[in-house]
């Protein structure tokens, strides 16, 4: 279909006919995630083995591929794409005839994607995301650019126009239909703010990462490769009995190049060549190496923002901002929209467009109470301290009591913490600013809260503290240990603001 | 409609003091008999497990006993947390207050809510009570589960709730 030709979509359509390659692409990817530790154990012990395969494997390698071919095909001849008057209807099913319906009035956001496969093809995947909580979202595979297009801005105008007839008193401008791609972009990340942002990132949440991927593959690797990781090291120290100490020491600094190397390269893939626009309504993001994904950011369904910055990134002078949408409950991770790096003009350029300037202005700032300090030494630091200098005692002796150290670095963790958290609030929104090495700092309407929760353990209500808990249609956030009577009028602020305000949250 | 004089937070009407409605009387068997249905369920479990592998007789005391010890602190939170729990219907909020220990209160304002429901659960059956369920879009996390309801009060509770969310939207 020519780009320019248009659509009726009232008819049924079938996607592109490379939509074929694409889904067989998808089969395959899908089998072979899910097999890869067994293809790679006979890849591997083929190798080791010096024999060639067994014919078995051979037969199941092709019977696998014809029966992906086919249901490739089959899948793409069953697929239909149409509209009625008020519904998008989509039509596939392998075996089992399938038949979505999707209400215009129900579409939140249409999204395309391109995925390295998309691009060898030229084509997009479009992806239409619905209010319904508990569905999962929709997506045609693969479609030519011209048409998803099409389909796109068809879809947004049926819906703009079931919009308005639902409420005629607040007719919205016509959307300003600028090609976005010659207008200068906010941000445009170059390759050295890339490398700034992967250095700055977090680390240790890929460490952690790496950690529990490792352990769990660990003996599978040792077995496949036919290696001892233990006995190599022992060897390496010429002791019968390596410390886990010693042991941590050895494999620290070569977890820390990997795991830096590894977060580098996922800002890569992420991030590449990541262009913001502000735009009509809302903010357009695009960015990816391998997946180019662009996304729109409406206004009216940002729930809160969320601006930090870490030592790292201070030294840079980069902030990383996340643009939290209104979403169904699975898709929060996913529709966290994050600027990974970007400096303070930009940062206040997006500020300005998501919420009016006097809403930051004049805050009312208070603090969580001193208690928490002790509260959190003690759960985090004096009772895990006790127990690993205990089982340290056990392992090594007295040596093994080393592992004390960990109470007073709490302690002093623990008071920084504190002494972080600030809690302010005005006539329009609660602004939250906490954390330990990346100083996160929360804005949030207030007229956009959902809820407010009061919570209060026994050792709190000894000492007259509380808990507020604030749910957004973006996630909830606590505000830990305030005193009592603050909490309460906070919560009683908060809930009277959201009772008298005539605002549509979305 | 909203009168829009200048309010200062202390003046504002807080949750703690408020007069909360209890839940009926027979919610408490009801606790009482899930965390016995529970606690059942897991019996079964111990003594298949015992039976097959054959536990030593004095380990089989031990097991017993600390089990009979849960089932008695089990029972005495959903006993006391009855006492706790409670409703209040304002002119703008639903607010609900539960917990002995971890006390808990959670105020919903109408024009946040989406939508809510009446269900009513095997055992609530036997007692002809239901639980209402309010929705907002802030997830689980904000949603409100009020239980031990007599059913005409549950239905009652939710078209008044319906109406004063229609009422909302044509302001």
């Amino acid at each position: 279909m020519r780009k320019n030709e248009p659509l009726d979509l009232h008819i049924p359509h079938r996607q592109s006919p490379l939509a074929i390659l694409v889904i067989l692409y998808e089969f395959i990817r899908r089998i072979l995630s899910a097999f890869w530790p067994i293809v790679l154990i006979y890849v591997v012990r083929g190798r080791t083995s010096g024999q060639s395969g067994d014919p078995v494997y051979l037969y199941i390698g092709i019977g696998i591929s014809l029966i992906s071919v086919i249901g490739s095909l089959i899948s793409y001849f069953r697929y239909y794409y149409y509209v009625t008057d008020t519904d998008l209807i989509i039509e596939k099913g392998l075996i089992e005839r399938k038949k979505i319906t999707v209400p215009f009035d129900r579409i939140q956001t249409i999204n395309t994607e391109q995925k390295i496969i998309h691009q060898l093809f030229g084509v997009v995947k479009l992806e239409i995301d619905t209010a319904g909580s508990k569905k999962k979202e929709i997506a045609i595979d693969a479609l030519e650019q011209g048409v998803a297009e099409q389909i796109k801005s068809f879809l947004l105008l049926k819906k703009k126009y079931l919009q308005e007839e639902s409420s005629k008193r607040k007719p919205t401008a016509p959307a300003k239909s600028q090609d976005l791609h010659q207008v200068e972009p906010l941000i445009r990340l170059s390759i050295t703010d890339l490398v700034k942002i992967g250095v700055s990132q977090n680390h240790i949440q890929t460490a952690l990462l790496i950690i529990g991927f490792g352990i769990g593959f660990l003996d599978d690797i040792q077995e496949i490769i036919n290696f001892d990781l233990y006995t190599w090291i022992q060897g390496q120290i010429g002791q019968a009995s390596a410390s886990y100490a010693i042991f941590l020491l050895m494999v620290l600094p070569f977890l820390l190049l990997i795991t830096f190397i590894i977060t580098l390269i996922r800002t890569v893939i992420r991030f590449y060549h990541q262009k913001v626009w502000i735009a009509g309504d809302g903010i357009q993001l695009e960015s990816g190496l391998l997946t180019r994904h662009q996304s729109f950011i409406h206004r009216q369904k940002i729930q809160r923002i969320q601006w930090s910055q870490n030592p790292i990134k201070r030294i840079f002078k980069l902030f990383e901002l996340r643009i939290y949408q209104a979403s169904s409950q699975q898709e929060h991770a996913k529709k966290t929209n994050q600027i990974p790096g970007c400096y303070r003009e930009a940062l206040e350029a997006l500020r300005d467009t998501t919420f009016p300037r006097k809403w930051f202005e004049s805050m009312d700032y208070v603090r969580v109470s001193t208690q928490y300090r002790g509260r959190l030494w003690l759960y985090f630091g004096i009772l895990p301290g006790i127990l690993l200098g205990f089982l340290g005692y056990l392992q090594d002796g007295l040596p093994g009591l080393w592992f004390l150290v960990w109470i007073p670095l709490v302690w002093w963790w623990a008071g920084i913490v504190v002494r972080r958290w600030h809690i302010g609030l005005n006539d329009y929104a609660l602004y939250l600013k906490h954390g330990f090495w990346e100083v996160k700092e929360d804005f949030i309407p207030v007229y956009k809260i959902q809820a407010v929760r009061l919570k209060q353990s026994p050792y709190q209500r000894s000492h007259q503290l509380a808990t507020v808990s604030i749910s957004t249609a973006s996630g909830s956030l606590e505000i830990p240990y305030l005193p009592l009577d603050l909490a309460q009028r906070m919560m009683n602020y908060l809930l009277f603001r959201v009772e008298s305000s005539h605002l549509a949250w979305m | 409609m909203f009168s829009n004089t200048s309010i200062s937070p202390e003046d504002l009407p807080s949750v703690e003091f408020l007069e909360y409605q209890p839940l009926h009387p027979e919610y408490r068997q009801i606790m009482i008999l899930r965390v016995l249905v529970f606690n059942a369920v897991l019996l079964v479990g111990l003594i298949l497990y015992v039976a097959f592998n054959g536990v030593a007789l004095h380990w089989i005391g031990v097991i017993g006993i600390s089990f009979l010890l849960l089932v008695g602190v089990q029972i005495l939170i959903a006993y006391r947390n009855f006492a706790y729990k409670g409703y209040a219907i304002r002119e703008h909020d639903l607010v609900y207050t539960s917990g002995w220990l971890f006390r808990k209160w959670t105020a919903i304002s109408f024009n946040r809510i989406q939508h809510s429901e009446v269900s009513q659960g095997l055992i609530e059956r036997m007692f002809d009570l239901s639980t209402l369920e309010v929705f907002t879009a802030g997830g689980s996390s904000s949603d409100l589960k009020i239980g031990g309801l007599p059913d005409k009060t549950a239905h009652q509770l939710r078209d008044f709730i319906t109406k004063k969310i229609a009422r909302d939207e044509e302001e």
